[in-house]
C-alpha cells in the first residue's frame, strides 16, 4: 500500500470533537509529563531543601558555639547559597526551554546552544569564584590573619607547592563534578535533542 | 482567651471546605481562553493524529495529547500572528512530541479523574482500522521521528514550502527525505 493512499482517506476522516467538554482551565493546572517538566519538579523540590539545610546549619552555629571553628559548618555556609543559585539557574534555564520558538530545527539548535552556553558560563563563574577564594585565602595567609577562618592554621603548615597542588586538584575536582552534574541534569536531554538534528540533516 | 487560640482540626475542615466549594464553583474563563478553545476546536483531531504518529501506547497517546494542549496554551499568549495558526499549532504539537522521548514506566496513578478534562478522539473514529492502513501504520511506527514528522505533515497535504516553515528543514531536503520514506515504507509494507 502507498502513503498516496493512506493520504487519501486520512484526510476524509472526521471525529465528533464536541463529545468531550475540554476545560482550559483544568487544563492549565494540569502537570505536563514531558521530560523538562520531570526535571523542572525535581529541581523545585532540591532548591526547597537547600534553605531548610542552611537555616539547620545557622541554627548549630548559634547553639553551640564549638561548631563555630568547625570547618565543615563555614563551608556548608558557602556552598550552600552557591548551590541555591545554581538550582536557582537550572530552573530559570528549564522554564526557558519550555518555550517553543520557531520552526522545530531552529527551536532544537537554539535550545542546544543555550544548554551550552549556560553550562560554559556557569563553569567560568565557578572557576573564577574558586579563584578569588583561594586568592583570598592566600591573602589571609600571608597577613596572618589565620583567626578568620577555621582550618587556616592547618593550610599554612602546609608548604606553598603543596598547596598548589592541593588547589589544583580543587579545580580538578570541580571540573569532574560539573560535568558530572551537567550530564545528570541535561545529558539525556541534550543527547537526545543532538540525535533529533542529525536525524534532520 | 480560648477563643484567641485555632482549633487545628477546625483549621483543616475549613480549608477542606474552601476547597470543596472553590471546586463547584465554575470559574469564569477569560476572554483569551474563550479564544483558544474556538480556534483549538478545529484542530484536535489534528493534534490526536500527530500524538497517534508517535505513541503507540493508548495512554502514552493520552499524555501527549494532554502535554500538546498545556504547551499550546502556555505559548498561545505569545503567538503574535506572525506565522499562521496551522503553522504555529504544528510547530508546537511537532516540537512537544519529538521532546517526549524519555517516559519513564507508567504509574498506575493515571486515574479517570486526572483525565477527566482533556479527553482525545476515539481511535474508531479515524477509521485506521482497516487491515491494509494498519499494515501502513505499523511501518510508519518503524520511521525515525522526523521521518514521521514530515509524514504526519504529507498526509496533511502541507505543501514542501509549508513543510520547510514548520520543520526548518530546506525544500531540497524534504523532497530527498520524502521518495526515501516512500521507499522506506514500499519494503517495509512488502516484507510483510
Amino acid at each position: 500500500m502507498e502513503l498516496d493512499t493512506l493520504k487519501n482517506s486520512w484526510n476524509t476522516l472526521s471525529v465528533d470533537v464536541n463529545r468531550d467538554q475540554f476545560d482550559i482551565i483544568s487544563a492549565t493546572k494540569k502537570e505536563m509529563k514531558s521530560p523538562l517538566a520531570g526535571l523542572k519538579k525535581k529541581v523545585q523540590k532540591q532548591i526547597k531543601m537547600l534553605p531548610i539545610l542552611f537555616a539547620f546549619l545557622v541554627v548549630i552555629a548559634v547553639k553551640m558555639p564549638d561548631a563555630q571553628h568547625h570547618i565543615l559548618i563555614w563551608m556548608g555556609l558557602v556552598i550552600l547559597p552557591l548551590t541555591t543559585l545554581y538550582y536557582y539557574f537550572n530552573l530559570k534555564l528549564i522554564t526557558d526551554l519550555e518555550e517553543m520558538n520557531g520552526s522545530v530545527k531552529d527551536d532544537i539548535q537554539n535550545k542546544i546552544k543555550k544548554l551550552i552556553s549556560t553550562n560554559r558560563i556557569y563553569l567560568i563563574v565557578n572557576r573564577v569564584v574558586f579563584a578569588l577564594l583561594i586568592i583570598g585565602i592566600e591573602e589571609l595567609i600571608r597577613n596572618n590573619r589565620l583567626d578568620l577562618v577555621p582550618g587556616l592554621e592547618t593550610l599554612k603548615n602546609i608548604v606553598f607547592p603543596l598547596r598548589v597542588l592541593i588547589y589544583a586538584g580543587i579545580f580538578g575536582l570541580h571540573y569532574v563534578v560539573s560535568k558530572y552534574t551537567f550530564t545528570y541534569y541535561f545529558g539525556k536531554y541534550i543527547r537526545q535533542l543532538k540525535n533529533i538534528l542529525t536525524e534532520m540533516q | 482567651m480560648n477563643n484567641y487560640f485555632i482549633n487545628f482540626s477546625n483549621l483543616v475542615t475549613f480549608f477542606q471546605n474552601g476547597e470543596q466549594i472553590a471546586k463547584s464553583i465554575p470559574l469564569k474563563k477569560t476572554d483569551l481562553e474563550l479564544e483558544f478553545e474556538a480556534r483549538l476546536k478545529e484542530y484536535k483531531l489534528v493534534i490526536y493524529k500527530v500524538c497517534r504518529m508517535y505513541k503507540n501506547d493508548p495512554n502514552d497517546i493520552q499524555d501527549l495529547y494532554q502535554d500538546i494542549i498545556i504547551q499550546l496554551w502556555k505559548s498561545y499568549p505569545k503567538f503574535r500572528g506572525e506565522a499562521k495558526f496551522s503553522t504555529w499549532l504544528y510547530r508546537i504539537a511537532i516540537n512537544t512530541a519529538l521532546a517526549s522521548f524519555t517516559r519513564k514506566k507508567r504509574a498506575i496513578q493515571t486515574s479517570e479523574v486526572e483525565l477527566y478534562n482533556i479527553q482525545m478522539p476515539y481511535e474508531e473514529d479515524i477509521g485506521l482500522k482497516e487491515e491494509q492502513h494498519q499494515q501502513l501504520h505499523t511501518a510508519i511506527q518503524q520511521l525515525n521521528d522526523i521521518e514521521k514528522s514530515i509524514v504526519i505533515l504529507y498526509l496533511e497535504d502541507k505543501s514542501y514550502d509549508a513543510m520547510e516553515e514548520i520543520l526548518g528543514i530546506s525544500n531540497a531536503t524534504l523532497r530527498v527525505k520524502m521518495n526515501r520514506i516512500k521507499d522506506k515504507l514500499r519494503t517495509l509494507t512488502n516484507n510483510k
